[in-house]
């Protein structure tokens, strides 16, 4: 019998892993689950090398939406921000201990991302002090796959079909003189480290005019502008608004990508989310929108798998499935991959947009059958019997 | 509502993207669509023109009947101007041409109100056997008076979200196969300059003895475009009515059941609509078929102002 130590924060994305693994035939190897809270790792309460055994599976989580998690990752972004430069936004300790739960406000996620990578490497050094053990998705991509800039490169070094990249873009002239260089008029501007549609504005614009699409808004309270995710796209027209709305999101370390126009379906726009496992595609959802924005988060439905997979022809299915493969390959030491592929407006193109750490919570979405955590689950049954290691 | 598809059937023929691989199959059969991909333009540096280059170098091109233009470089921002100069350029080569949809772009290459044109009256003349024509968006669109040329123009369709002040005027002009007139209005926000009178004039002033179908659509003045209907004698000769996409109301709704002759249609088509299900029950014990899907509600403001929406105005 093995055990699964789950690092993380507790939660639905626990509950379901739980749920699979007591009642899947593929969970019965293991004994149960033993939680390490993010939170004890930070605060050095708990150390990985007293918790992990031999033969233990590790599974590394999403930080979620966790207030106390997030205001100790911001903590943990302050002690290494000397090197920084753009201290725009950041928050100080004074600013982290004032701070209060405020549904969708944006905090510095420049300072965000340097601490959850900080923890990272705290996990990936403890880790490699523990007992042999397996990690599902190492701390060290996961790392990489928070950060879409690399991650871009990665791709284009491994010649797979991505977006255009124009580069980083810190205030709204600068978007604009980025787009002129490059002759381009239609861009998604988007954080390099956060995830969903968190954030994310496509931008486009003419001779005389212009539109923004987002679900960020901005609000002013005693003279200091804040900004917040929504649920709800808005078109702002009005170019100072863009501005404000740009230059405020421009503290996140933003880029600019060039817009690929995505195909529709039964009416609306749409994309694929594919899992990988073990380098394989299994489960694939099809993410419908009446707006520019497809995830997931922004409570869209789900489409029809089999409708989108005739409309695209079996050749270019099979170019996508390729792609995703080839994904997957780059990150070989992630067991699973949730894999965003964007499919041309022609339906006879396609790019991957991103790759996801925790990209496999799709409960209810079967392939063959099986969930994304038990095709996991699969894939380390048959990588233990193969290396003969056993708890 | 935006349009987000591209076509998949122009006349009832399949439409199929030309490339080089892919020749003439059919071309009688099939519509074929010249377009620009994004990895044509960003990765092979073509342009739209190399496409059609690739097509009138098809020893079929002469005998191919349907074609419809989509995406080219920077759609939203250059004008189509430059299409039409190479269609009548090549109007030799395209001599089989009789139907045409021109601009299927959907909202995720550009926003339908930025779909500029320009003058297209060249067209009429260079393609005088058109029997279908198509065309979506309506930025400096001018017809200008030649259409009257395409004697044999059985369906004109222009759909848009702001029709420009000249458009009816210049629709005006005897087209006697004409069996189906479409046009979006549009609304103000998005272009729209035309006025009631100019509908009026271009629907009641017999121009087209065997009209079938009127579609006037996706209008924000959907209830003076019904009262206008109700007093017009044209619907005593259609069999399709559609006044789809539109923000009627129960003002609309109410002036369109005076009609006398609403009753004799096959088919009438309301979907997308503001209307109260007092009214949809009136509309429904009409006797005939009626399409009153899509109902929407309107965004109340606190002082109680509603706010009606046409389907495509992005």
């Amino acid at each position: 019998m093995r055990r699964l130590v789950w690092i993380g924060t507790e939660g639905r994305r626990l509950d379901l892993f739980r749920n699979t693994l007591e009642q899947s035939e593929y969970g019965q190897s293991f004994e149960g689950i033993v939680v390490v809270p993010f939170r004890g790792v930070i605060r050095g309460a708990i150390e990985l090398p007293d918790v992990i055994e031999s033969g233990d599976v590790v599974r590394i989580e999403s930080p979620g939406k966790d207030l106390e998690l997030e205001r100790d990752l911001l903590r943990l972004g302050i002690s290494c921000m000397s090197d920084d430069c753009d201290s725009r936004g950041s928050l100080s300790h004074e600013d982290l201990d004032a701070l209060q739960f405020d549904h969708g406000l944006i905090l510095s996620q420049r300072q965000w991302y340097r601490g959850w990578c900080r923890l990272l490497n705290l996990v990936d050094e403890q880790l490699k002090a523990s007992a042999p053990h397996m990690v599902m998705n190492s701390a060290s991509e996961i790392e990489t796959l928070f950060d879409k800039v690399k991650c871009h490169e990665l791709f284009r070094l491994a010649e797979i079909n991505t977006t255009k990249l124009l580069g980083p873009v810190h205030g709204f002239n600068e978007l604009v003189a980025l787009m002129d260089r490059n002759e381009c008029n239609r861009v998604f501007v988007k954080p390099a480290h956060s995830s969903s549609a968190s954030g994310i504005v496509a931008f486009e614009r003419s001779e005389n005019r212009q539109v923004a699409s987002t679900t960020v808004e901005a609000v002013s309270t005693r003279g200091k502008t804040s900004i917040y995710n929504t649920r709800r796209v808005r078109r702002i027209y009005d170019v100072q608004e863009i501005r404000t709305l740009i230059d405020l999101l421009g503290e996140h370390n933003l880029f600019a990508e060039k817009w690929y126009p995505k195909a529709g379906l039964n009416g609306k726009r749409f994309d694929l989310r594919v899992v990988t496992v073990g380098g394989e595609c299994r489960n694939v959802v099809v993410r419908e929108s009446h707006t520019p924005f497809t995830n997931l988060h922004l409570l869209n439905g789900r489409g029809q798998l089999q409708s989108a997979r005739a409309a695209m022809g079996e050749s270019l299915w099979g170019e996508v499935m390729n792609s995703c493969r080839r994904v997957a390959g780059v990150f070989s030491d992630c067991l699973y991959l949730g894999i965003d592929v964007l499919i041309g407006s022609d339906m006879r193109s396609h790019v991957i947009s991103e790759a996801n750490a925790f990209g496999d919570l799709l409960p209810g979405i079967l392939c063959d059958g099986l969930s994304t955590y038990e095709w996991e689950l699969k894939a380390i049954q048959s990588r233990y019997s193969k290396a003969g290691v056993n708890a | 509502m935006t349009i987000n598809e591209h076509l998949i059937q122009f006349c009832g023929k399949p439409v199929v993207d030309f490339d080089t691989n892919k020749k003439i199959m059919d071309p009688q059969g099939e519509a074929i669509r010249i377009s620009l991909n994004y990895s044509e333009y960003e990765d092979d540096g073509l342009y739209w023109e190399d496409k059609l280059d690739q097509l009138l170098a098809d020893p079929l091109v002469e005998h191919l009947e349907s074609l419809v233009i989509g995406p080219w470089e920077d759609v939203g921002s250059q004008d189509t101007e430059f299409i039409v100069e190479l269609l009548v350029k090549y109007k030799d080569k395209l001599c089989g041409l009789r139907q045409l949809f021109f601009g299927d772009v959907i909202m995720e290459e550009s926003e339908c109100s930025w779909l500029d044109h320009g003058d297209i009256g060249e067209l009429w003349t260079a393609f005088p056997k058109l029997t279908h024509f198509a065309i979506r968006g309506a930025g400096g669109l001018t017809i200008g008076e030649g259409l009257g040329h395409c004697k044999d123009l059985r369906s004109f369709v222009l759909q848009c979200s702001g029709l420009p002040a000249d458009v009816p005027s210049d629709l005006s002009t005897r087209l006697s196969e004409l069996e189906h007139l479409e046009i979006w209005l549009g609304e103000e926000n998005y272009g729209a300059e035309y006025t009631i009178d100019s509908i009026d004039r271009l629907i009641n002033g017999d121009y087209f003895p065997k009209l079938r179908y009127l579609g006037l659509k996706n209008a924000e003045k959907a209830d003076e475009i019904a009262e206008l209907i109700a007093r017009s004698k044209v619907v005593s000769r259609l069999r399709v009515l559609d006044l789809s996409m539109g923000t009627l109301s129960d003002a609309g709704g109410e002036a369109l059941l005076k009609c006398p002759h609403l009753k004799n249609l096959d088919y009438l088509d309301l979907h997308h609509h503001y209307l109260s299900d007092d009214m949809i029950k009136k509309f429904r014990s009409l006797g005939i078929s009626v399409n009153l899907d899509d109902k929407q509600e309107g965004d109340r403001e606190e002082d109680g102002t509603i706010w009606r929406f046409i389907a495509v105005s992005e």
